[in-house]
């Protein structure tokens, strides 16, 4: 029975449905009844509806089914009339879904209401008969959906899409009402804000806020809405381009802050009331002309593809999305594995930029190598997928959000442009033609590349082909005068992409920008935008661009310079390469380097620029050449050129009627034979054979440049002077024959010589001069080989020192024969280093070798000199005073250079022997010394600390052995070894030499027998002239003695010398130790710590220059073991107030020290500087800097590492980085 | 209507036609509150990329559309409240554009390009 109620009910509603598909338009007029603001066009509106609805039907039967809920919510609060019959449904549909949904084709409410009843009455009256009845009645009732599913399925399909349709088609929370946009075209004109539109506030607030602030006066809008007091005002908005305000328009300002009331990152305050004529501006909407088209080339911002050129395609309508044509970077190493790959894949592509593939066109067999799993599909006519990218013609194409592209100041080169359009698959049809892709490339041009009075082509719009004069130029537009007679008069106006240079074949032209910017040359070809041209400099064809040419009279010879370089330049490429810059080009220079490769370095590549000027070389007959000369091959290709620059054995050419490299060329100086006739004229001159000792020196394994060194000689060496400069000569032949002079300059073949009778200056060939000799023979100059003594250990060293690099000057080479000994050896040093040299210079270390021919010479920072020279001592005896600095001096009384009076001296006299000697010597004697010294002590290289006494001594035995070989006679008399100090007077020359450096001659005097020797000995009397204060024990002697200083302690001492032992450490606590620590000045800088640094610190006398006012010090034992005051005021530390005068400093003089702590804190006491010792300063304590380039300076200290400290001087911008030795920490205000 | 505001300013998107500011999801679930009629965007999320832009310039609240002069001046008077553009970069696809011809509705870019 239930069951054919059911059926009855069943039928009824699809009878029902028919009605209510009949009584649509009944439906729609009660629809509008309910709601007033559905459009009045919804006939319209649904049957657009209708149509679409059916196409998507089934796709969105669910979904609408979901959304029904949210969209009542919706259309409840919009719309309050439809809400009541609305919430009717809902309610009922709580209670039986299902039949809710056929309410809902039903022909509204009474219907529903009916099934309402009905349903209600049947299950009220089976539940009040029988609970079975009622629980078959439900489950018929669910056979009976099932069913009218079923049949609803098989209704044809449209009809139910149309009753679907009719269904829930109104219930879309789309809006009923039609767009109600563009109805009337009212021109912006008429739109302009008057007096009666409301007023528009300007606010400031928060930048980067105001959208915020927007969508929270929106919401708080809709929230008060309703309310009592809703916000009275109209609109708010902002702009991106007005940062940090917002604008809102009401009626009063009142509104506004009470808008704003109770919001953030706004300021009420600060409102502004924008006038009405400025409204519209606010709301100015600029239009950005789109300039990205198809075509359009544009660079990739980021990823694999950063900074590639990528072409346009195609570009979304909505704007941010474009698909580009790249070159693809694939990877086409093959991938063995797949699935490893696979995972790994991911990796590389994300890995530095630096390991990206190569851009290169895809293609497919090699993709299949590549990857064989993973093959790519063909898609037909030269498009192919592979890994989901998609490839056509060999170009990948991908789709790029626009935001991820550069698309400004692109400016892409020929060259980029190029692989676009050649290097397709199909090279025939489906590469580009390159004019064409130039024309797209066209987009770049701005006005500046257009100038005044150029002749241009309108190459867009209505006057296409029109030719004009460009008449001005603006920021955005060229103003032409075209030249057409219909337009004759007119100036009109075109922005840069549309105009295009005309140029004619034949004009000489100038590129003006890209790659070959700067070139000149002749137009050849013109297709289109695509000019060739030939250069004037290397006749070379280039293409470029119109955009990139302007008429040009002049011919350009390149830029010439990079940088601070030029052509021809001869440059430092690396430590072993150097080269000649034969062209410049844009961002680089072209160099052809020794070996004769061109090659193209970026400027910053360039150690440096080189200087050849001075170079001298030997070409294959043995002249000698120089910069500028020409010269030929001797063999191949027999080209002749002009040096440019000389290096080594290589001589770079050039010869501009050489194509290649610029004419450059680089040939063995060997092979080529000078065209000058000049060095012809001397056949005697050949350099290399013409003194056997030179010879031998460049034999003896003198360095690499000791063979130039010798070559040298004659010519005017690299830092060298011609040898006959300064001498005296007689003109032997000539007008002036007879005369007397000095030779004030020299070249290859003359010489200016100063005569002695009327000081005037003539030029004189060499051949007719004659050096006078001291004893009154005169040599030709002429003839070198026959050279008399006195020149040829100057030769010789000439040779030496020319290969050292010309170190001294030529004067001293001359006061001195020994200097030619070699640029290494320790007679070398002795004789250059002569005291006068020393006085002049206040490099310690050099004074230090100056007396010692040992290895010293080396060991640059022995602050031997610093401690010898400044020894109180020193200071103290007026008889050392007279302008010498140095004890060493002294023996310049004697002798005025300890050399020449030596047995070095020998040599002057006039054996070639010495000579010989000296050259050998430079060739083994110098590495014999190297040895010795090694096996030395164990401090290490040369800088031996001399406070190792013991080791000391044993060296300085065999010091005098490699001087020995080339001089036996002289060193073999010097008995200097440990030598007691009578030693010194009975060979006192060469003593000089070896007084410093034998140690033994202090240390082994003890410290009675030097006081002894004070007297009597020319050792002593050097040593110690006012040894007084010390002479009572050792220490004071080391400290007293100037000689001490290069044997500071002495033997005695020795053991408790830190230095020797532990150089590394500053700041020896070994208390009473102190001033023998300070005898090891740190690198001979500071004499207040000692630390021998890595086997720098050479012991030297304590010295007490480091003592300066206003900083920290602490009293101690003194280095004997005395103690300042019986020790009272050991330990304890003070502000140094008054310091004796560096003259006057002695381990005595007396210092004034406040005591900063204890008891008597504040008493001034006074010290003598023997038991000071400076205080270490500590991180962020001010310090004086006590010795060195910044003595006195005042700092900070930032930090230490290990010895050295980083400090902040005063006054400085940077920070330095100075021992800590040398600080001292300052307490001055 | 509190469905009409962007619930938060991520992913926000212009309308094309009336510059409506909404969030992409909004404009997928809902439609543009005043051309889903022309546009159809709803349940359609290619829809939405075409018909909308994430490129627009500037936020207007408009409150009381009618009132408004820069609701007026902006032509979105008639509109529902919500946020709209300024200016929105783009073009609706030139299919939409014609179809919107037919309807006798003219199209006025929103970016600017608009000239009268």
């Amino acid at each position: 029975m239930s069951r054919n109620d059911s059926d009855h009910d069943e039928d009824d509603e699809f009878e029902n449905l028919g009605k209510s598909r009949s009584n649509d338009d009944d439906d729609d007029d009660s629809d509008q009844d309910d709601s007033p603001r559905r459009s009045s066009s919804n006939s319209k509106h649904s049957s657009s509806k209708h149509r679409n609805n059916s196409k998507r039907h089934d796709d969105d039967d669910d979904e609408d089914e979901e959304d029904d809920d949210d969209d009542e919510d919706d259309e409840e609060d919009e719309d309050e009339a439809d809400t009541v019959s609305r919430r009717h449904k809902k309610q009922k549909r709580a209670v039986n879904p299902f039949l809710d949904m056929e309410a809902e084709v039903d022909d509204e409410d009474e219907d529903e209401e009916e099934d309402d009843d009905e349903y209600g009455a049947g299950d009220g009256f089976i539940a009040d008969e029988h609970d079975e009845a009622a629980e078959a009645t439900r489950a018929s009732k669910h056979l009976d959906l099932d069913r009218r599913r079923r049949e609803e399925d098989d209704v044809d399909l449209e009809e139910q899409a149309a009753r679907l349709k009719e269904r829930y088609g109104r219930r879309d929370y789309a809006p009923r009402r039609a767009f109600q946009g563009q109805q009337e075209d009212i021109p912006q004109q008429l739109l302009m804000p008057d007096v009666a539109s409301p007023h528009l506030w300007m606010v400031r607030c928060k930048p980067g806020k105001e959208k915020d602030l927007v969508f929270s006066l929106m919401r708080k809008f809709f929230d008060t809405e309703y309310s009592a007091q809703p916000l009275e005002i109209s609109a708010v908005f902002s702009r991106e381009a007005l940062k940090g305000y917002v604008y809102i328009e009401c009626r009063r300002q009142a509104n506004v802050q009470t808008a704003l009331n109770g919001l953030n990152n706004v300021f009420a305050s600060k409102l502004t009331l924008v006038p009405i004529g400025e409204m519209t501006d606010v709301l100015k909407v600029k239009h950005k002309e789109s300039d990205m088209r198809p075509g359009t080339w544009v660079r990739v911002k980021r990823g694999k593809y950063a900074m590639d050129l990528a072409q346009i395609l195609d570009i979304a309508d909505s704007g941010d999305t474009a698909k580009v044509k790249l070159i693809p970077r694939l990877d086409m190493t093959p991938r063995l594995d797949a699935p490893l790959a696979g995972s790994n894949k991911r990796k590389p592509v994300n890995s530095v930029l630096a390991g990206r593939p190569p851009p290169k066109l895809f293609n497919a067999r090699e993709a299949e190598k590549a990857d064989k799993l993973n093959k790519p599909t063909s898609r037909g006519r030269g498009v192919f997928v592979w890994n989901n990218d998609v490839f056509r013609d060999g170009y990948l194409e991908k789709d790029m959000k626009i935001s991820s592209l550069i698309t400004e100041n692109i400016n892409p080169t020929l060259d980029e442009i190029q692989k676009f359009a050649k290097g397709g698959i199909d090279d025939e049809d489906g590469g580009l033609d390159l004019s064409a892709v130039a024309l797209s490339a066209m987009g770049a041009s701005v006005t500046s590349h257009f100038q005044p009075g150029e002749k241009v082509e309108v190459t867009e719009g209505e006057l296409k082909h029109v030719h004009g004069v460009v008449d001005s130029v603006s920021s955005d537009m060229i103003m032409v005068r075209p030249l057409a007679d219909d337009l004759k008069g007119n100036v009109l106006k075109f922005p840069p992409t549309q105009l295009r240079k005309l140029f004619k074949e034949g004009d000489h032209v100038k590129v003006v920008n890209g790659k070959f910017k700067d070139e000149t040359g002749l137009i050849i070809k013109i297709e289109d935008s695509v000019v060739t041209i030939v250069t004037d400099l290397n006749v070379k064809d280039i293409q470029v661009f119109s955009k990139d040419l302007q008429m040009a009279a002049n011919v350009s010879s390149g830029t010439g310079t990079i940088g601070q370089y030029e052509t021809h330049d001869f440059v430092q490429l690396d430590a072993s390469t150097v080269g000649v810059i034969y062209k410049v080009e844009r961002g680089f220079a072209r160099v052809l380097d020794q070996s004769g490769i061109a090659r193209e370095v970026e400027p910053h590549l360039i150690t440096q620029k080189r200087d050849s000027s001075r170079a001298i070389a030997t070409d294959g007959e043995g002249n000698s050449i120089q910069d500028g000369d020409s010269v030929r091959e001797l063999g191949g290709a027999m080209r002749d050129g002009k040096i440019l620059h000389l290096f080594r054995t290589f001589a770079f050419l050039h010869n501009r009627e050489y194509m290649e490299n610029n004419g450059v060329f680089v040939q063995s100086t060997r092979l080529l034979v000078s065209m000058a006739s000049k060095s012809r004229s001397q056949p005697g001159m050949r350099l290399d054979t013409m003194n056997p000792a030179m010879m031998n020196m460049n034999r003896g394994g003198f360095n690499g440049r000791g063979g130039r060194g010798g070559g040298m000689m004659m010519g005017r060496g690299r830092g060298g002077r011609d040898p006959l400069i300064d001498k005296t000569v007689t003109i032997i032949r000539g007008p002036h024959k007879g005369y007397l002079g000095i030779v004030k300059d020299a070249t290859d073949s003359t010489a200016r010589v100063e005569l002695h009778t009327n000081c005037r200056i003539i030029t004189v060939e060499k051949a007719k001069l004659a050096i006078t000799n001291a004893n009154g023979t005169t040599t030709p100059v002429s003839s070198m080989a026959d050279m008399n003594p006195p020149s040829t250990p100057r030769a010789g060293g000439y040779g030496g020192y020319g290969g050292y690099g010309g170190m001294t000057p030529m004067r001293s080479g001359d006061m001195t024969p020994m200097h030619p000994s070699g640029s290494r050896t320790p007679a070398w040093n002795s004789g250059s280093r002569t005291p006068a040299w020393n006085a002049g210079s206040k490099t310690p270390a050099w004074s230090a070798n100056s007396r010692t021919p040992n290895p010293y010479a080396d060991g640059s920072q022995t602050p031997a000199w610093d401690a010898g020279s400044k020894t109180p001592r020193y200071g103290g005896s007026s008889a050392w005073d007279n302008g010498s600095r140095t004890p060493a001096h002294a023996w310049d009384a004697g002798s005025r250079t300890p050399a020449r009076g030596s047995a070095w001296g020998d040599s002057d006299s006039g054996s070639g022997g010495p000579h010989g000697g000296g050259s050998g010597m430079s060739g083994g004697g110098y590495n014999a010394w190297n040895d010795k010294a090694d096996s030395g002590t164990g401090a290490g290289g040369f800088p031996q600390t001399p406070a190792a006494s013991g080791d000391w001594m044993n060296r300085s035995v065999p010091t005098p052995g490699p001087f020995g070989a080339p001089s036996p006679a002289p060193y073999s008399s010097y008995p200097y070894t440990p030598g007691p100090s009578s030693n010194y007077d009975s060979a006192p020359t060469p003593s000089s030499n070896n007084f410093p450096q034998t140690p033994a001659a202090s240390s082994s005097l003890g410290s009675g027998s030097h006081a002894g020797s004070n007297g009597n000995s020319h050792a002593a009397s050097v040593a110690t002239p006012g040894a007084t204060p010390g002479a009572s024990n050792s220490r004071l002697q080391s400290i007293a003695t100037p000689g001490a200083p290069q044997t500071p302690a002495g033997g005695p001492s020795a053991p408790m010398t830190p230095a020797s032992h532990f150089p590394q450490t500053p700041f020896m606590p070994t208390g009473g130790d102190y001033s023998g620590m300070d005898s090891h000045g740190h690198g001979g800088q500071v004499p207040g710590y000692g630390s021998g640094v890595g086997g720098a610190g050479t012991a030297a006398g304590p010295s007490y220059d480091w003592v300066t006012i206003d900083i920290e010090v602490r009293i101690s034992t003194g280095k004997d073991g005395s103690s300042f005051s019986d020790g009272k005021y050991n330990d304890r530390s003070g502000r140094t107030m008054k310091v004796p005068s560096i003259n006057a400093l002695s381990s005595m003089a007396l210092c004034d020290v406040k005591l900063s702590s204890g008891a008597d804190e504040g008493k001034v006491v006074q010290v003598p500087v023997q038991f000071l010792k400076a205080v270490a300063p500590q991180k962020n304590d001010g310090v004086k800097v006590l010795a060195g380039e910044h003595i006195g300076a005042l700092g900070t200290l930032m930090g230490v590492d290990v010895q050295d400290g980083i400090v902040s001087l005063r006054g400085e911008n940077m920070y330095k980085v100075l021992t800590m030795s040398m600080l001292g920490k300052y307490v001055g205000a | 209507m509190s469905g009409i505001i962007p619930t938060d300013k991520k992913q926000l998107r212009a309308c094309l036609l009336c510059s409506l500011i909404k969030k992409q999801e909004q404009f997928f679930k809902h439609g543009c509150d005043n051309c889903e009629s022309l546009l159809e965007m709803r349940g359609h999320m290619d829809r939405v990329m075409d018909c909308t832009s994430q490129h627009f310039d500037g936020a207007i609240a408009v409150m009381q559309p009618s009132e408004s002069w820069v609701a007026k001046w902006q032509r979105i008077d008639k509109f529902e409240k919500g946020i709209y553009a300024v200016q929105v970069q783009g073009r609706l696809p030139e299919d939409i554009e014609d179809d919107l011809e037919t309807k006798g509705i003219k199209y006025r870019p929103r970016d600017g390009s608009a000239r009268d």
